[in-house]
């Protein structure tokens, strides 16, 4: 038997792939080309022997359980829901607790003390400081420890 | 009056519903739409399954992680291909990472074929298409294909998908679709021609 070049179309036209133009081109084809016809009833042959495959049944428990299962399905679905829920919540609560964290140490964080108050609790009364900033805590010392001749 | 659904479920009525108001009813929750989806589908893609994984056994697994997969991916079906094809997608992922698992090699040898078989690869007008041995032999003779295949064989000579069903269930181009078909029929007819009369 010769080979003809058209035959790998023969699948094509087996399966109903082909535009009408095509079939009624290849249809006029198989009336003089015996490999294409050959090919085309093995196909069908085969497409035969393939499709009694689709008198199997499937077996009723099968859907019985399939149809148990669903509630079942269910249950994980909301289960999962719930977990993505949970993990959402305590993501949510943990960027809260650590924003209010870091603003209660920023409120704590020491207050700085202006340079005449650490001249008071720093200077010696007996020594003027040379500063003017310096000077007032200097002359607020004095007079609170009532070294200055006054009551 | 409101009919029946489907086995022991008189509560609603999906009957009429199209596979795609099935869906979407059961994206709201409602559990009898998605029996009714179980009960169109269950008996053709069991068969898928089973010409896929070829034993019973796990057909049925496969089949039951099919409606599993569906049941948890309902929000994401895109309604852009039927519902049909979406079953038949899961399920040939679902048989794939079962083969995987299985890690099973195609037979190299071909058992002898029943004579109803023989007769229809024959060309014999016979009306004994439908026994246990010939359901027994396409196993069989499935089962030599390689998976990839074996896929395109089934979608096409079990399920009817068109080549470009085909292709979108499996995620690759026409042409491939084509010529996988093509080597696929050309193997079996190998295989087959030394059982034919």
């Amino acid at each position: 038997m010769s080979v003809c070049e058209k035959v790998e179309q023969a699948a094509r036209y087996h399966d109903g792939e082909m535009s009408p133009a095509e079939r009624t081109l290849f249809a006029a084809h198989l009336e003089k080309c015996e490999t294409c016809r050959l090919e085309v009833e093995w196909l069908r042959r085969l497409s035969h022997f393939l499709g009694t495959a689709r008198s199997i049944d499937v077996p009723a428990r099968l859907c019985d359980r399939l149809h148990a299962n669903i509630a079942e399905w269910r249950a994980r679905a909301v289960m999962r829901t719930a977990e993505v829920l949970a993990v959402a919540a305590a993501l949510a609560l943990a960027i809260c607790a650590g924003w209010l964290w870091r603003a209660q140490s920023v409120r704590e964080s020491p207050v700085e003390i202006p340079a005449w108050e650490m001249s008071a609790i720093s200077l010696r009364p007996e020594t003027a400081p040379a500063a003017p900033e310096q000077q007032i805590g200097w002359w607020i010392v004095r007079d609170l420890s009532a070294e200055n001749g006054h009551d | 009056m409101e009919k029946q659904h489907g086995r022991d479920h008189p509560e609603r009525s999906h009957l009429a519903e199209s596979d795609l108001e099935l869906v979407r009813a059961a994206r709201r929750g409602d559990e009898v739409a998605f029996r009714e989806l179980v009960d169109r589908y269950a008996q053709e893609l069991y068969r898928v399954a089973l010409m896929l994984v070829g034993n019973a056994a796990d057909a049925e697994d496969v089949l039951q992680e099919t409606f599993a997969g569906a049941f948890r991916h309902l929000r994401a079906f895109e309604e852009r291909a039927s519902v049909r094809t979406w079953l038949t997608s899961i399920l040939v992922r679902q048989a794939a990472r079962h083969h995987r698992k299985m890690s099973r090699q195609p037979r190299q040898t071909l058992e002898e074929l029943s004579q109803g078989a023989r007769a229809i690869l024959g060309g014999e007008n016979t009306a004994r298409a439908t026994n246990l041995d010939l359901r027994l032999d396409v196993l069989h003779v499935l089962d030599t294909l390689a998976p990839e295949q074996r896929q395109v064989v089934v979608l096409r000579e079990l399920q009817g998908l068109s080549y470009k069903e085909i292709a979108g269930v499996l995620g690759i181009p026409i042409g491939t679709v084509e010529s996988r078909l093509f080597r696929a029929r050309r193997e079996l007819r190998e295989r087959l021609g030394d059982y034919l009369p």
